[in-house]
């Protein structure tokens, strides 16, 4: 059992303080055959060289905010709509079905098209990421509106019909009532559209060709062997998920049972 | 006045509420088109030559290069035996941890982040890991001496095919894991209990009883993981290239990106799409009649 575990602990966490050491010793210690666990020295030369030459103020910058406009987007558009799936009976079906039917068609089919339409559209490689944040709006509002959906059924409708009585329109009911009473999966569900956000890959790859967030210029300095800096980077992309991390393990398992979520 | 209470009348409210619900509803039905409008195009993209007339060239075009092969075998291959590894690993995984008894948090946050990370960390990690100067074969090196690296991510060869679907396997695993977890902690006590009363070993009451119990929730778990898997892209690209480990995703990058072939890109994309639907279309189908006989 304790063999177990610790083999468990050597295996999972192993890796990331190869990320750690990789970010903070200097070049030469890579050079050296074979590496070696500790390093002979340290030094904060990545951390600095991302900070002067590579300008990683303004990537986390962008991560951040196509993240944060991208989830904002995803609940805007995705929270009414699980609401009014919950609600109403008639549509529940073909709401969900097409929510889920999105969800499975794989994101290099919608990248494709989307890149040749984002072209004449201006918002192709856009400084400040319109076009990743339309992209990942197409693809969170399907997860957004499942989460809401399974939220919104453990809300009785009686507090909604309680508040006509009082004269409250179904939209305002919505507004005051019923968001409130399911903020706690809301809550969960925007924590994951934002972390989905800061790590997603392929559309950013394709989208921001020079305006780069951070996982695909954690791709490039990979592809081209500058190890410490994609090391010292991948510290900064860690940060979020490091602060939700027991957070999240709870959540995502009964919501993505609940509303078909991955 | 009583006319007004005839069949087909609905109370204003009644009204209002349905309006309600269909302007709510109306910013996700356009968003969920655009994405059916965008396949569309690259439908349109991939049947269509420089004139605008129906061809088939592309399809044709695409078929023939040894590269979408190669993707259509690993695509295959890959997402298999990864969803399998990651079955059984995260079912073991969790029998296993239902006999720690201290600290379960901890060892659950632990056994958790492979999935937590983002995937291109996890990645990067692995890479540095298994390089060919990577830590790894620092380690086999200074242990066991010698000049002779393992090259785990050498291109076209099969060590790479299992280097790779290891590492996408354990970067799922925890996930199962977790999910088997939270089935067989909510199981209840008394069945366990009952079947170790008539002297079942704890084999026999893994097998016969907790398994049958917590199948649906992992029959579920592994229809969702196996449509995602089919959809890998960043473990064949970022360890191994396009070239040295292809899969249908990043051959359509590939053509789109670096031979601004838009038409056979979408072709690969569309064919990959066509794959999933079926393979989610045959796994509703098979779980509905499950449901229905059992």
């Amino acid at each position: 059992m304790t063999v177990g575990l610790a083999v468990l602990a050597l295996v999972n966490l192993g890796p990331i303080s190869l990320v750690v050491r990789q970010a903070l010793s200097p070049a030469s210690e890579s050079v050296r055959w074979p590496l070696e666990a500790v390093p002979r020295s340290l030094s904060w030369q990545n951390v600095q060289e991302l900070w002067e030459t590579h300008d990683v103020a303004t990537r986390v910058t962008l991560s951040a905010w196509v993240g944060l406009a991208s989830m904002l987007c995803c609940f805007v558009v995705g929270v009414p709509a699980g609401w009014s799936l919950g609600r109403w009976r008639a549509a529940k079906a073909a709401g969900t079905g097409g929510a889920l039917l999105v969800r499975m068609i794989p994101p290099i089919a919608i990248a494709l098209p989307l890149t040749s339409t984002l072209i004449p559209a201006g918002l192709y490689n856009h400084p400040w990421g319109f076009g990743l944040i339309l992209a990942h709006v197409l693809t969170g509002t399907p997860i957004a509106l499942l989460v809401s959906f399974a939220a919104f059924r453990d809300v009785p409708p009686e507090l909604e019909e309680a508040a006509h009585v009082d004269g409250c329109s179904p939209l305002r009911a919505f507004a005051m009532i019923a968001v409130p009473a399911a903020r706690g999966p809301l809550a969960g569900a925007a924590v994951i559209l934002f972390l989905t956000s800061w790590d997603e890959f392929l559309y950013a790859l394709m989208i921001q060709l020079t305006n780069r967030t951070m996982p695909p210029l954690l791709y490039y300095y990979t592809e081209y062997g500058q190890l410490g800096a994609a090391s010292a980077m991948a510290l900064v992309m860690i940060l979020p998920a490091i602060a939700v991390i027991g957070f999240l393990q709870r959540f995502v398992v009964r919501s993505s049972y609940a509303g078909g979520v991955l | 006045m009583h006319t007004r209470f005839l069949r087909g009348y609905r109370p204003r409210y009644q009204r209002t509420k349905k309006m309600s619900y269909a302007a709510a509803a109306f910013p996700a039905f356009v968003i969920l088109s655009i994405q059916m409008v965008l396949l569309g195009s690259a439908l349109l993209a991939a049947t269509t030559d420089e004139t605008g007339r129906w061809t088939l060239e592309h399809v044709s075009r695409v078929f023939a290069d040894p590269l979408f092969t190669r993707g259509v075998l690993y695509n295959v291959i890959i997402p298999v035996t990864s969803v399998a590894l990651e079955a059984l690993v995260g079912v073991g995984m969790a029998f296993w941890f239902m006999s720690v008894r201290r600290r379960k948090m901890l060892w659950r946050t632990i056994a958790v982040v492979p999935f937590a990370l983002p995937e291109i960390v996890y990645l990067l990690t692995m890479k540095l890991l298994f390089r060919e100067h990577g830590y790894l074969n620092s380690l086999l090196v200074g242990s066991f001496g010698g000049s002779e690296v393992i090259h785990w991510l050498e291109p076209g060869s099969a060590v790479l095919t299992g280097t790779v679907i290891l590492i996408d396997a354990w970067r799922v695993t925890p996930f199962v894991f977790l999910l088997v977890l939270a089935a067989l902690e909510q199981l209840p006590e008394s069945y366990a209990e009952a079947a170790r009363v008539d002297g079942a070993s704890r084999w026999l009451v893994m097998k016969r009883i907790q398994l049958p119990l917590i199948l649906p929730v992992l029959g579920v778990a592994l229809a969702l993981r196996s449509i995602d898997a089919f959809r890998i892209f960043a473990a064949p690209l970022v360890l191994a290239g396009v070239e040295g480990l292809p899969v249908l995703s990043t051959v359509a990058y590939h053509y789109r990106t670096d031979m601004n072939d838009i038409a056979g890109g979408s072709v690969v994309a569309l064919l990959l799409t066509a794959f999933l639907m079926c393979g989610t279309a045959a796994v509703i189908w098979s779980f509905g009649r499950w449901r229905r006989v059992s």
